[in-house]
């Protein structure tokens, strides 16, 4: 028989290529998606311009003012030949110059990462608890398949997934903050609180977006998480644990669950990628000023500085959450050898 | 050792026709038995049955006594602590019966682990020893690899010493010989071969497997069981029309007959014998009437020819 051990030693070794080589393509897809972004300012019909200032203004200028207009294009960098505008684009985006902002006489990086904070503070715990919960509540349904929890939770969650975000946002904000005042009805803080207090009043302010997205998530995860147990379940070889006499529990939490959360990785990574922009429904109703909110108005002011960042930023995300899914199934599939 | 009597399995959904029908066949201690059958013929049911691993929708009837001891009857609490310890139930080497993310080591120690108490690092070391006992080589670096870096028939040698970790007495293996080729086959036999002392029952659908593992040969058809003999006494004269058939199809014996394969399950005739419309011989008694089990000096076949 052929020498079968090839992989062992090399196991470690190889589990580094494929990191590395995925690292690459990453890198690879992320220079694509800024190239695109540039080409789809630069080679769309008609001077630029245009698309960045928007048709009114830009001929309102240029029949006044011809002069400014030149300014204008040398400020975002769109004087020169094609050539020469892609390799500055370029050299900018790796000094993380995004320009100004249209509307706002700021940075654009200065404005996107101030606000990215805000969305984080929102979006990173509603994940990582939705995930939490999601995993429990789905384990046990799909466990104890049509017991209490699975009877309850499934036609309420099947009900729940189908509502918009933006529905049960406008839903608790009536009922919580309108009708029996528990919450604030809207924005991030309270005005001229410091230390503790700050931190309490955001926290209070968070309440409500946060459990609008936390609810929504749990529901789609639990969903999820549910279903691979009860996949896994059925493998033959949980048939085998049990038929070793392994107890109940034991077959649960040494052969169910990790290849149950194998594929539940990969959907939270998913999420990670949405973490930008997944929030801009709920930002919105509750008046939270984060990305979804600067990109909503960027997008209504035709902010086109603000809105290429956006753009870059929700991309890179989703490269970035894409590679750490196959990297932890690598890490965590013994069966992906090659790349 | 093992007394399966009159086992039942009927699944609520099925047709009027059980998975498996008033089978009853005693295990001796040490003695290897093998049932063959074709594709959907309860085989594999029985085993699972036997062992009370079906579902909770199947209905089991009869009784399953190991050693005394009445399986069927018995909590899932209490059959943890008889299933992997003192009988076993081995799966297909060519299917997905081990975990796919736990090394084989593992799994094969993990009966000790929970019948026994060993450490992990105890029942990994162990299992290397157990598979010293199946002849595999380089054990030690087995023990550390996972399933899917084995080939089919080191899967099964491995499921077999996983099989008999925690000094199991009777061992239940499930078409061992699946997707295998001939080679394989002969390997997983001398396999079972190895096993000295150990009660097995073996559900295979390769003839030429059950002569060489078996030594007392049972064969199912359409959820019963249709002859019972000494292996033998199974090969040199079958009683039973189907077993004949069965022989003669082989390539050994000249591919003399071509029967082809049973009907599914609802085309059977319910009253009279199952295999009548398929049979030979056959007469109006067949049709009309179940033949009983019938014992022709110890070698029992269910066939109205050998009534008095």
């Amino acid at each position: 028989m052929l020498f079968p051990f090839r992989g062992f030693e090399r196991d470690l070794s190889m589990k580094r290529k494929i990191i590395l080589n995925r690292l690459l393509i990453s890198l690879g897809t992320i220079f694509l998606i800024v190239t695109i972004s540039f080409i789809l300012v630069n080679l769309m019909p008609g001077d630029p311009l245009v698309n960045i200032m928007g048709d009114d203004q830009y001929y309102r200028v240029k029949y006044s003012d011809p002069e400014l207009l030149e300014e204008i294009a040398k400020k975002y960098g769109l004087d020169g030949s094609l050539g020469e505008r892609y390799v500055k684009y370029l050299g900018n985006i790796l000094r993380l110059d995004f320009g100004f902002s249209f509307t706002r006489n700021r940075s654009v990086l200065d404005i996107v990462l101030y606000r990215l904070r805000w969305t984080l503070v929102l979006a990173v715990p509603a994940t990582i608890l939705s995930a939490l919960f999601g995993a429990l509540l789905g384990i046990r349904a799909g466990w104890y398949q049509n017991g209490l929890l699975d009877r309850i939770m499934t036609p309420l969650t099947l009900v729940l997934n189908t509502i918009p975000t933006n529905c049960t946002a406008i839903l608790f904000l009536t009922l919580f903050s309108y009708k029996l005042r528990l919450f604030p009805i809207s924005g991030m803080a309270s005005g001229g609180l410091t230390g503790g207090a700050y931190i309490r009043d955001v926290m209070w302010h968070m309440c409500l977006p946060l459990s609008v997205m936390v609810l929504s998530r749990t529901c789609s995860n639990f969903i999820h998480m549910k279903s691979y147990v009860i996949q896994v379940k059925g493998e033959e070889y949980i048939l085998t644990a049990v038929a070793k006499g392994v107890p109940k529990t034991k077959v649960l939490f040494r052969h169910v669950l990790k290849n149950a959360l194998l594929p539940y990785v990969t959907i939270l990574c998913m999420q990670f990628g949405h973490i930008v922009s997944g929030s801009v429904m709920i930002e919105v109703v509750f008046s939270w000023v984060g990305m979804g909110n600067v990109m909503n108005t960027a997008i209504s002011a035709s902010d086109f500085p603000i809105m290429q960042m956006c753009f870059l930023l929700t991309a890179v995300c989703m490269v970035v959450s894409s590679i750490l899914a196959d990297v932890l199934y690598v890490l965590l599939d013994p069966r992906i050898k090659e790349v | 050792m093992l007394d399966i009597q009159n086992v039942s399995v009927k699944f609520s959904s099925a047709s009027e026709v059980g998975a498996v029908e008033d089978v009853s066949l005693t295990l001796q201690k040490g003695t290897k038995t093998a049932l063959i059958g074709e594709t959907g013929s309860g085989k594999s049911v029985l085993l699972l049955a036997v062992m009370k691993l079906l579902p909770a929708t199947a209905e089991i009837s009869g009784s399953v006594l190991l050693e005394g001891t009445d399986l069927l009857s018995l909590s899932e609490e209490e059959l943890e602590t008889i299933r992997g310890d003192r009988i076993s139930y081995i799966p297909q080497g060519g299917g997905n019966g081990l975990n796919p993310l736990m090394r084989i080591g593992m799994q094969i120690g993990e009966p000790l682990i929970d019948h026994r108490g060993y450490s992990k690092k105890k029942a990994i070391a162990q299992s290397v020893e157990l598979l010293r006992r199946f002849r595999l080589g380089k054990e030690e670096t087995w023990v550390r690899a996972y399933p899917h870096m084995l080939s089919g028939g080191m899967r099964q040698r491995a499921m077999i010493a996983m099989g008999i970790a925690a000094g199991s007495r009777v061992i239940l293996a499930d078409e061992p010989t699946k997707g295998l080729d001939q080679d394989r086959i002969q390997g997983v036999a001398e396999c079972f071969q190895y096993l000295q002392g150990e009660t097995l029952l073996c559900v295979t659908h390769d003839v030429n497997f059950a002569a060489s593992v078996g030594e007392y040969i049972s064969v199912m058809y359409a959820a019963q069981q249709l002859e019972y003999a000494k292996k033998e006494a199974f090969f040199e004269h079958p009683l039973h029309p189907y077993s004949r058939a069965i022989l003669d199809a082989m390539p050994e014996r000249g591919l003399k007959s071509n029967i082809g394969f049973a009907p599914p399950h609802d085309a059977y005739s319910v009253k009279g014998c199952r295999f009548s419309d398929r049979c030979p011989y056959k007469n109006k008694l067949c049709d009309e009437k179940k033949p009983p089990f019938i014992d022709v000096k110890g070698h029992k076949v269910r066939c109205w020819q050998y009534a008095d």
